[in-house]
């Protein structure tokens, strides 16, 4: 088995006027990623060169160790996608549809997928478009979950759904890596999700990748300096990811906490969140001090 | 490649119920009327040509009922690249173990399926009309409906449906693009024949050379197959960068 599920090397692609710039990251195998990012930073374009659908301009792109032009056919019997609205045709049942993925994957399991749908309690002869969002993306779970897949691909699969029906799925997602075989990488801007069961994550906007690494790290890399606007010059630039200027004094997104824990005594610095580097390292490219 | 199929036939499920309860009306309609000629009161004009006149169009049943069980079956199922594009299944495609040029094959497999069985509903549909209509059935009768039904496979396996993205003007194109190529058959016909505008005499010359024609249509068919697999898959491609 290769030390990764996903490998993702120095990749350029210029894709309907987007473009994803040298972009590198790894997924571990039997890991989560979270791959987060705001609204068109390039998580899509990123997921589709994945999985061939958009040809790379260069760079290389490895799933299980196995370049995923060239062995295609072979990968993608291993791999299931979730894309965040659901792409069957509406008129079938899930039991028509189990059926029609039975002829698509040689490795479709057809009793695992009828007892997915029964933990999900999801009916087999209703049509897919009397069903609500929550069971739609169930439905989505239960066929990429019944073809002994090793890895998830899931692009905003989370997003729009209740609170209850998300921790149901990280639940599902959950015991799916428990065995270190399969690993899973969900793109979202639902930071909370990703903060709770990714291992590891990968922030990307402009098609550039912020930052990456593994998650508990990053947010105890990571703190919210509290002093006056004034004393900010103070603060070594290489510590600074950016600073939020406010009416009552400003917030310095640091780098390097434990370092800065030292140099800084006199402020207090605070835990930060996943929602809060994001938003730090976005308007970085913006100027190193923004206002609220 | 199964899996397409087994989606498209679930999706069309109902359509396809319907395609075969009108092609059954159509065709025991068909077989009532020729039956009309043979025992009912048509068979007892006093005028023996308008009698004939009648009974002739019993040619015209099995061929008429071919064109419709493809038509429609064959309208069905392209129909389903515009729903498929729609709801996003194209772009899902791209996440299974399915090549574009196996999703490109599988419609026009689909459409060369709708022709066999279009091909099976007028040679049958023609020799039940000959038979109950009391008519001496010839070869080239029973090559009519196959006729129609390598014309009609023609249009529909060309690749528009993908250059449209599945929408309604592709059908309209391939109305169009039928009574182009049926005209110009006829126009080819009438320019050739000794009178110029006598239709009949042109009927006939073209049912002489019906087992000739027949032959060129199929190899035509075949290439187009082949062309249009080809052409449809890079379209496929394309459409998915």
């Amino acid at each position: 088995m290769s030390e990764y599920a996903i490998e993702i090397k120095n990749v350029t692609c210029k894709f309907d006027g987007f473009l994803l710039d040298n972009i590198s990251f790894s997924v571990p195998s039997g890991s989560i990623m979270g791959f987060v990012g705001r609204n068109g930073a390039g998580k899509t374009t990123t997921i589709r060169s994945i999985i061939n659908s958009v040809t790379p301009d260069s760079g290389e792109i490895n799933i299980f160790g196995l370049d995923n032009r060239k062995y295609e056919h072979k990968i993608k019997e291993d791999i299931a996608v979730v894309f965040d609205e659901i792409p069957f045709p509406d008129t079938l049942t899930p039991l028509q549809l189990g059926k029609v993925f039975a002829g698509l994957y040689k490795s479709w399991d057809g009793k695992q997928y009828l007892s997915m749908l029964e933990r999900f309690s999801l009916p087999q002869k209703k049509r897919i478009r009397d069903f609500s969002r929550g069971m739609k993306m169930k439905l989505q779970i239960c066929t990429a979950l019944s073809h002994n897949a090793k890895l998830l691909i899931m692009d905003e699969a989370t997003s729009g759904l209740d609170p209850v029906v998300r921790s149901e799925m990280l639940d599902v997602f959950q015991e799916f890596i428990c065995d270190e075989e399969h690993s899973i990488i969900m793109s979202s801007h639902i930071t909370s999700d990703i903060e709770r069961i990714a291992d590891t994550v990968t922030f990307i906007d402009n098609g550039k990748i912020l930052i990456s690494g593994v998650t508990t790290e990053i947010l105890e890399d990571h703190g919210i300096l509290k002093c006056s606007a004034e004393v900010v010059s103070n603060i070594s630039d290489e510590d600074i990811v950016s600073v939020r200027i406010g009416e009552f004094g400003a917030d310095v997104m640091i780098r390097n906490r434990i370092n800065c824990g030292g140099k800084y005594s006199r402020f207090i610095i605070n835990n930060t969140t996943l929602d809060e580097i994001l938003l730090f390292y976005v308007r970085k490219g913006k100027g190193r001090e923004w206002s609220v | 490649m199964i899996g397409i199929f087994r989606k498209d036939v679930f999706v069309l499920r109902k359509q396809l119920i319907l395609i075969a309860l009108s092609v059954v009306g159509f065709v025991t309609l068909a077989l009532l009327i020729c039956g009309s000629f043979r025992y009912g009161n048509l068979a007892k004009l006093p005028e023996k040509d308008y009698a004939d006149a009648f009974s002739s169009l019993t040619m015209l049943f099995g061929p008429l009922a071919a064109a419709l069980a493809e038509l429609a079956l064959c309208t069905a199922f392209n129909g389903t690249i515009s729903s498929d594009r729609k709801n996003g299944w194209y772009a899902f495609t791209s996440s299974l173990p399915v090549k574009k040029s196996s999703i490109a094959l599988a419609k026009l497999l689909e459409c060369a399926s709708s022709a066999v069985l279009a091909a099976v509903v007028g040679v049958s549909a023609t020799i039940g009309c000959y038979l109950i209509a009391g008519r001496t059935l010839s070869f080239n009768d029973i090559l009519v409906p196959l006729l129609v039904v390598g014309i009609v496979l023609f249009v529909y396996m060309l690749p528009i449906f993908y250059i449209f993205r599945g929408k309604d003007t592709a059908s309209f194109f391939v109305i169009v693009v039928l009574f182009v190529a049926v005209n110009a058959v006829l126009a080819v016909g009438m320019i050739s024949s000794d009178n110029g505008t006598d239709i009949a005499k042109t009927a006939d010359k073209l049912i002489n050379m019906l087992p000739i024609v027949c032959l060129v249509l199929l190899a035509v068919d075949i290439v187009t197959f082949f062309l249009s697999w080809r052409i449809s898959t890079s379209l496929l491609r394309k459409c998915d960068k």
